[in-house]
């Protein structure tokens, strides 16, 4: 099947495409957020008048209200800013749908980068057939990575993480940073790679390029299944 | 917390799938690729700083210039290309390189040997050679090797 005279554009329009549907999950999630903010909203007065002395005794808690577990009983006498709370929650659903759909994108990009690799070197035919998938997936994760990594970083941390020693965050996390190391280092192989077309070390590129691939793709896997396992 | 992650697990699936699925419809050969054009003269365009600009994609892209290109046909079939030939460049300097004909039968090198060359070119181990070296500025194989070049006929082997 040839390439009929493909445009950046199209480029532009197929990364958008593969990014809708999650953006979409997103926006789900985002309405998800708005009721349980608004539920929150309401344990949150009941909890500020709770601590005030003069105010009226708190009406009780239904179990509904206390449906927010990050709440839950605060130490009487210390501030929560609550509407940082509310956004650190919405923040980090929609990182986590935009990073499982950055997981999917990867795994993609990692059997199509494959797919590449065993098209242009393994001694059989070179037709360059993958390239264009391979650019387009490839840019895609990248997009999604670095949105659903700035998603996490910038959420607020209103209540400050108590107690230490490796959870699951801390692998989440470290896995994460490896990943993000790994996409750098990819980015700068793979166009370098491309333009050593037509030199002999061409294949010595492309393999560094494959093998630091698969490691990063394994740290996205450990940090994504540290989470959802 | 816990309330988060049970959907992530069926989403994960899928997402997976999709991944797949995406996977499995990829690929579709360019038209300005190594399997371009095969028998044309490759240096007219990818002749480096005399190279133009133009292609099948509205000439904004520069192509990259090769030093050496060609195309190796079927010499029973002189319409397919012969895959897998090895074509062996030897430069004034001594030092030697071979490139792999794909399945187009072309090959190309964006390497810079020292002209005058010496060529060979070896299917499955039956070695033909050019006798008379190829100066510079004759990397283009196919610009003689075709039936309207100085040889008459495009390269080929058995
Ligand atoms: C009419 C002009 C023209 C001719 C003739 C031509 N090419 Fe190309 N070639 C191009 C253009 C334009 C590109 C696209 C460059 C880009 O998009 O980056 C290209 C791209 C390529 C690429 C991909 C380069 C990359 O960086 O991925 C290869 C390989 C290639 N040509 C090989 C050949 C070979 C071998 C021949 C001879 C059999 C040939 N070309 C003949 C214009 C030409
Ligand atoms: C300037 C024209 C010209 C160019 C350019 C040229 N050749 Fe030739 N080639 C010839 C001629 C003429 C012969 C036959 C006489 C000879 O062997 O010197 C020949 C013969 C050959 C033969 C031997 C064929 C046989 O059946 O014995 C091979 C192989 C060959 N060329 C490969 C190449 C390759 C590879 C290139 C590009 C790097 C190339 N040639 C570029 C003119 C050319």
């Amino acid at each position: 099947m040839p390439c009929l005279a493909i445009d950046r554009r199209l480029i532009g329009l197929a990364v958008a495409l593969l990014l809708a549907p999650r953006l979409a999950e997103a926006c789900v999630f985002l309405e998800d957020q708005v009721a349980d903010g608004a539920a929150a909203e309401t344990t949150t007065t009941s909890a500020a008048t709770a601590v005030a002395p003069p105010a009226a005794p708190p009406a009780p808690l239904t179990a509904q209200q206390l449906d927010f577990d990050l709440l839950e009983k605060p130490p009487a006498g210390i501030q929560v800013d609550l509407a940082a709370v509310n956004r650190r929650r919405t923040m980090l659903n929609v990182h986590q749908a935009v990073g499982l759909g950055m997981f999917a994108v990867a795994l993609a990009n990692t059997i199509v980068g494959q797919l590449n690799y065993s098209d242009r070197f393994a001694n059989g035919p070179s037709s360059g057939k993958y390239e264009l998938t391979h650019t387009l997936t490839a840019s895609a994760t990248l997009l999604a990575f670095a949105g659903t990594g700035l998603l996490a970083l910038l959420a607020p941390t209103p209540i400050p993480k108590e107690g230490s020693g490796i959870d699951r965050l801390t692998v989440h996390k470290i896995s994460m940073a490896t990943a993000a190391a790994g996409m750098l280092a990819e980015t700068v192989l793979g166009i370098y790679t491309a333009k050593r077309e037509g030199h002999l070390n061409q294949p010595d590129f492309a393999a560094a390029h494959l093998a630091i691939g698969y490691v990063t793709f394994a740290a996205i896997s450990l940090g994504v299944g540290v989470i959802v396992f | 917390m816990i309330r988060e992650t049970d959907h992530a697990l069926p989403r994960l699936a899928a997402a997976a799938i999709a991944a797949l699925c995406l996977a499995a419809l990829a690929g579709c050969i360019p038209n300005d690729g190594p399997a371009m054009r095969p028998g044309e003269d490759c240096i007219s365009c990818h002749g480096g700083s005399t190279g133009t600009t133009t292609g099948g994609r509205g000439g904004h892209h520069a192509s990259p210039a090769w030093s050496v290109a060609g195309t190796v046909f079927q010499a029973s079939d002189l319409a397919s290309g012969y895959e897998g030939a090895e074509v062996q460049i030897t430069d004034a300097n001594g030092w030697t390189f071979s490139m792999r004909t794909n399945e187009a039968g072309n090959f190309y090198s964006a390497e810079s040997p020292t002209f005058p060359l010496h060529v060979c070119i070896n299917a499955n181990g039956a070695v033909t050679c050019q006798q008379s070296a190829i100066t510079s500025g004759q990397g283009g194989c196919n610009s003689c090797h075709s039936a309207r070049g100085s040889v008459g006929a495009p390269l080929s082997v058995h």
